[in-house]
């Protein structure tokens, strides 16, 4: 079976002497919906960085999509990002500026690929986003200033954004450590609801372990990354 | 690009206090660039034309500029006088058009009193080639009559038919004057913004009426004869002075080439164009100084900016991350940067142009009133367009610099942002 994502000998560090991460080898298959947690600082954000092509590994291979990262071009990499990945941070997604329809439309102007998606399955991009955000519980919000939500409805307005233009994957990276428990809940649930529904392979990092039972697959970053050990 | 440009002014528009600060500061210094600018350029003009019209000022030998400052800015004195003789032979040379001669060495008040003859009325030009006119009054016609220049008038407020009496010597505290011939003012100019503003206008036959008594110097009563001076020949020996204009223009340099060779005595012709330049060579250091202090201004504008836009751009490192994860590529986050830059500095220049022209229309009649200083509100020359254009390229390459660390912060901060 042929895996979305494929990591092979990846090695990274920050500076020099200190490495990061050191993994061995991980496979992703499509579809899959995988929680990682590990405790903080052994390098999960740099693992996600590394697998969206922000960041170069300095040593190994990853390939996603059956594309090796390191063989692309920065300016490559970036248009891989934005048309095959969708991004989901703990906090702080929106720009405040933009009011909720625009900040979930972002990825379709940068990205030919995701606008033609969107207008694919709902004939326009903005249909789209008022499609996502009504499965998500959002609708009424469609207009509102960003700046007058909960937190809990900007992450999911965050998860409307990456989910929009239906990317490979989404990577997101503890999305609901500011949330509380009931919110917590219920936001795995639509994303992953929405995930299933469009095929999206979903990454998913948190510390909170109860949110396992909700993930196809569990890994421990810690057990995984071989450079920890000696640090 | 569409879209870059609705995310720098809906990002700008949510800081539009800090915004509005930077494009003020662009403001003020641009229109203080261009204000300066716009009076370097008036007084250059309004300097350079002085004096229209005349094809040479001819006088005794001495410097150029020499001659141009007493014969036409009324400053200084000439070393020597011209004869009366020799006046009459070169105003008649076939080539010359018109002349008008001009006796200057007495005063009223601070200002000087011109000895000249209605020839001045008809042909002196000044400006754009305009002619001298009245306000009120007609030229000298009586032997005591005088016509005042517009400042005269009105700084010292005579009105038609007033008494004048004149002061010899030109210290504005001279205390020998022709008190026994008073002048009445037969007619007032109109403002000029030229030395013709500043100055009495009485015949070269008063001039020497009002000399009749002097011997060397000195007022001696009755010393000049008993003759009364309307039996008199009042016909002047010398004058200080005079301008040319000649039939045509091709015969100025070789009547300049004569009467620089003139045989009778060491005379010496200048053209006005060539003077007023050679003046304000030597002057227009300050021009210079004036510009290079404001282009500070500009720059320190400019470093406003920078500076604001730097501090405001660590908060914003959390906007970069959030636009790099939707896809949005380094490049052109820089471009971002530098177009916000390039906006402000265009919106500072626009608003400095609102400021300038609305200053310009309530301030020009104060200036002319109180300088003389005549500028238009025309638009701005090309000159000053290039000025602009430079500040704005200036503006928006001042934000390669926020532009580049942004670039870097969006490499360095991925996803995550580490502050
Ligand atoms: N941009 C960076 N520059 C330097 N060191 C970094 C940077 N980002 C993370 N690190 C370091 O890398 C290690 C892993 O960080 P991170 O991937 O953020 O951990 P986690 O997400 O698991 O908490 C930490 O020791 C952290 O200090
Ligand atoms: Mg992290």
């Amino acid at each position: 079976m042929s895996s979305l994502i494929e990591l092979q000998q990846l090695k990274f560090s920050w500076r020099p002497d200190t490495p990061v991460l050191d993994i061995d080898q991980l496979q992703i298959a499509a579809g899959e919906k995988l929680f990682l947690h590990g405790p903080s600082g052994c390098g999960k954000s740099t693992l996600l960085n590394l697998m969206a092509g922000i960041h170069q590994p300095g040593s190994g291979r990853i390939v996603v999509d059956g594309c090796d990262l390191s063989e692309l071009s920065a300016a490559a990499r970036d248009r891989f990002r934005a048309d095959h990945i969708g991004l989901i941070f703990q906090q702080f997604n929106l720009l405040p500026y933009l009011s909720v329809q625009e900040n979930v439309l972002l990825p379709c102007h940068f990205s030919a690929l995701r606008q033609e998606r969107a207008c694919l399955h709902y004939g326009t991009a903005e249909a789209a986003a008022l499609a996502l955000l009504a499965s998500l519980g959002l609708a009424a919000l469609i207009d509102k200033p960003v700046t007058d939500l909960s937190i809990g409805q900007q992450q999911r307005v965050a998860a409307a954004r990456a989910l929009i233009g239906n990317p490979r994957i989404i990577i997101a990276d503890e999305p609901t450590s500011s949330l509380d428990s009931d919110n917590r809940a219920g936001f795995i649930k639509l994303l992953i609801e929405e995930c299933d529904q469009h095929g999206i392979t979903l990454l998913f990092v948190s510390h909170d372990r109860e949110l396992t039972k909700h993930f196809t697959r569990v890994v421990d970053l810690q057990q995984l990354n071989r450079a920890g050990d000696r640090g | 690009m569409k879209l870059i440009l609705n995310l720098v002014y809906k990002s700008l528009l949510n800081r539009r206090m800090t915004a509005l600060m930077i494009i003020c500061s662009i403001a003020v210094s641009v229109a203080l660039l261009l204000g300066v600018e716009k009076v370097r350029h008036g007084a250059k003009q309004s300097f350079s034309s002085t004096i229209a019209g005349t094809d040479l000022i001819v006088g005794a030998r001495s410097g150029s500029v020499q001659l141009l400052l007493y014969s036409v800015f009324r400053i200084g004195n000439a070393t020597n006088n011209v004869s009366w003789e020799s006046y009459q032979d070169i105003a008649s040379n076939p080539k010359v058009a018109w002349s008008i001669p001009f006796s200057l060495g007495d005063s009223h008040r601070g200002y000087r009193v011109l000895g000249t003859t209605g020839a001045y009325f008809e042909h002196y030009r000044y400006g754009n080639k305009r002619p001298l006119t009245f306000s009120q009054g007609v030229p000298f016609e009586q032997l005591h009559d005088v016509v005042l220049g517009a400042e005269v008038a009105k700084k010292l407020g005579y009105q038609l038919g007033d008494q004048v009496v004149i002061a010899h010597g030109v210290g504005s505290t001279s205390f020998s004057k022709h008190k026994d011939q008073p002048f009445t003012i037969s007619g007032i100019l109109a403002a000029t913004g030229t030395p013709v503003d500043r100055t009495l206008h009485v015949s070269l036959q008063a001039i020497e009426a009002i000399h009749v008594d002097w011997q060397s110097g000195a007022y001696i009563p009755g010393s000049g004869g008993t003759t009364p001076l309307e039996e008199r020949d009042l016909q002047p020996h010398q004058i200080t002075a005079f301008l040319l204009g000649l039939k045509s223009k091709m015969a100025t340099f070789q009547l300049q080439r004569y009467i620089s060779n003139y045989r009778a005595e060491p005379l010496q012709a200048v053209l006005p164009g060539v003077a007023l330049q050679e003046l304000w060579g030597m002057i227009g250091i300050a021009e210079n100084a004036l510009l290079l202090i404001s282009g500070f201004v500009v720059l320190s504008g400019l470093f406003t900016m920078l500076t604001v836009l730097l501090t405001g751009l660590n908060e914003r490192r959390r906007e970069l991350a959030i636009l790099r994860s939707v896809g949005c590529r380094p490049l052109q986050m820089l471009l971002l940067l530098v177009i916000e830059t390039g906006l402000l500095t265009l919106l500072g220049i626009i608003l400095g142009m609102v400021l300038l022209y609305s200053g310009l229309a309530l301030g020009l009649p104060l200036l002319e009133q109180w300088y003389g200083l005549q500028l238009s509100l025309s638009l701005p020359q090309f000159a000053e367009l290039k000025l602009l254009l430079l500040v704005l390229l200036a503006g928006t390459l001042t934000g390669l610099i926020p532009g580049y660390r942004a670039y870097r912060y969006s490499l360095a901060d991925g996803m995550t942002v580490r502050i």
